[in-house]
């Protein structure tokens, strides 16, 4: 992700579930960079709950979950991405791809939140899902994501 | 970011070596370790079970309590499962 935010620049990205924060360490110079997650490891971390982040609606371009889908409600997580978004706004999802038992069903459940799922990606020992925001597609209510 | 930018340069070495293994310490000075590591799965476990509310509410109390956070072990109690370490 460092890469892609490095071959571009100006983007407002929320990094949610960021951890130490690595990305906004080194691309703040090109992007406007919300590092998040439940424990701030520095003063430029917002420390909060990822399903709710303070964070306006149709306010980030890009939205990042490097190996963050952890708990029981990561589903929450991924629609705060659907509201916080502007429409065509990018959704990288990065996860292990031992954790996933069916992925298509993960890129479908994805949709059916929202999301133009446009790549699915075999990085290593990694599965990127990468997607736009389309709010044509509202999401639905009832839909939860599963590995 | 060294590391990255030695990606990008094809600098890069492929080497091997024998599994490194370090043996949990037996006795007193194990349980210590226990008492104030835990162990990374059963803190993945527990993350990955619970809600964001109640694993963040769980924070925000024990870092109010002057506690850091160290230590998860196995339990299903609400707010039980964090054991913090003092600093």
């Amino acid at each position: 992700m460092i890469r892609w935010c490095q071959q571009r620049s100006g983007q407002v990205i929320g990094d949610f579930g960021c951890g130490e924060a690595c990305l906004a360490q080194a691309v703040s110079d090109r992007h406007t960079i919300y590092s998040i997650d439940h424990v701030a490891i520095n003063e430029e971390v917002i420390a909060c709950d990822i399903a709710h982040v303070p964070l306006d609606d149709e306010s980030l371009d890009v939205a990042i979950y490097s190996l963050s889908l952890m708990g029981a409600n990561f589903t929450a997580y991924v629609r705060e991405a659907h509201r916080t978004l502007k429409l065509d706004g990018h959704l990288h999802i990065i996860e292990a791809t031992e954790r996933f038992s069916n992925r298509e069903q993960f890129a479908n459940n994805l949709e059916q939140l929202g999301f133009n799922v446009i790549r699915i990606d075999d990085l290593w020992k990694f599965t990127p899902h990468t997607g736009h925001q389309d709010r044509g597609g509202e999401g639905r209510e009832d839909v939860e994501l599963c590995f | 970011m060294a590391w990255l930018q030695r990606l990008d340069t094809g600098e890069m070495q492929m080497i091997s070596h024998s599994r490194i293994v370090v043996p949990l310490a037996d006795g007193a000075e194990g349980e210590r370790r226990m008492r104030q590591y835990g162990t990374f799965s059963t803190m993945n476990r527990c993350w990955n079970q619970r809600r964001s509310e109640e694993t963040i509410g769980i924070y925000w109390t024990t870092l109010r309590s002057g506690h850091t956070i160290i230590r998860c072990i196995e339990s299903n109690a609400v707010g039980g499962p964090l054991f913090p370490t003092k600093r």
